[in-house]
């Protein structure tokens, strides 16, 4: 029985050549924190593994609307223009399409959930990610569906820095939010 | 250590039409749930409940397109829908589905060839682990040959 387990179009089943899709890592945080990093990505799993997948439960210890948005960074580069973005996301009463240049990736319906009873779900791909001769891309799909926001997202993300394996991911907030604790962060290989 | 996982936890095929699937007693040792259906039924949907809860209880923001225009909505609801028309392929990423402290939010997608694409993000507002779900047609049957597969994604 063949196996096609890739991202959330996946469908997969128990087949004779083995696992195809394994749990490398997963951090639940214990307290609240700022940013959550995951180093030595390629040195760790690039030889096993062709693609990974983020896998993330998040929410804000705000409940500010403006905190609704969290951002990712690709081997710690955060020099301005770095990342280039597009989003197709619906806000609840429109579908919305924007570019975005910074100096990080932008989840924009990654979010926060309000409380520690809603978080956002997020689901992020990043393909040959062990790969150096290619540009380090990503697709993800996230949501929010909380009282002071909701959204649900679909974007792709570049690092326009030149091409270069992925050597470590970092979710960080915008301000002073944190994550809270419960949060769950976890990275799946796919072969 | 990696964790070898995205477990078939079970899988039904329909053989003859059915006004609904339940998966129950659905094991609580994984992380997430991920639902894969293929469906076509006379009524063109499916609507899924977790733990027999009909209430009012699902909130969810769509976005999709028609092929003529582009939309977006939310709205509270007592299921989640399943698009089921011309074998319309749905899946669902359901995290953290056997957690007590949170309430269920679940990511998906739906592929309807005859009539629109659709992304939607939902949160079952109750903080119970999701031990069974039901999906029955919203009016008729589901016909012969939907599937209905569930996975368990270790966290």
């Amino acid at each position: 029985m063949s196996l096609i387990p890739f991202g959330f179009w996946a469908a997969s089943g128990a087949g004779g050549g083995g696992s195809a899709y394994d749990l490398l890592e997963t951090t639940t945080l214990s307290s609240s924190a700022s940013s959550v990093t995951f180093d030595n990505l390629t040195s760790t799993y690039g030889g096993d593994y062709k693609h990974l997948q983020f896998r993330l439960l998040v929410n804000r210890t705000s409940d500010n609307p403006d905190a609704n948005t969290m951002l990712f960074r690709f081997n710690n580069v955060s020099s301005s223009g770095s990342y280039m973005s597009h989003q197709l996301y619906g806000s609840g009463s429109a579908v919305v399409s924007r570019a975005l240049s910074n100096t990080a990736g932008y989840l924009r319906g990654a979010l926060a959930g309000e409380g520690v009873t809603k978080p956002s779900p997020v689901i992020m791909d990043i393909l040959d990610f062990a790969d150096t001769n290619k540009a380090i891309v990503s697709r993800t799909m996230s949501g929010l569906i909380a009282q002071y926001g909701q959204a649900v997202s679909l974007e792709s993300a570049m690092l326009t820095t030149g091409a270069a394996a992925l050597t470590q991911v970092t979710f960080l907030n915008l301000g002073t939010h944190t994550f809270s604790t419960g949060n769950r962060f976890s990275i799946y290989g796919v072969k | 250590m990696a964790t070898p996982t995205y477990d078939l936890l079970a899988s039904t095929t329909l053989t003859s039409s059915a006004s609904s699937v339940t998966f129950n007693s659905i094991d609580q040792s994984y992380g997430d749930l991920i639902l894969v259906a293929a469906t076509d039924s006379t009524g063109g949907l499916g609507i899924m409940t977790f733990n027999s809860d009909t209430g009012s209880n699902y909130h969810r923001v769509i976005m999709r397109g028609t092929g003529s225009s582009a939309q977006s909505s939310s709205e509270t609801r007592n299921n989640i829908v399943v698009n089921s028309s011309d074998f319309s392929v749905s899946i669902f990423q359901i995290m953290d589905y056997s957690a007590t402290d949170k309430h269920k939010a679940v990511l998906s997608r739906d592929n309807r060839a005859d009539d629109q694409v659709v992304a939607t993000a939902s949160r079952w507002a109750n903080t119970s682990g999701i031990t069974s779900i039901s999906i029955p047609a919203s009016s008729g049957n589901f016909v012969a040959g939907s599937t209905f597969n569930l996975y368990g994604v270790a966290k």
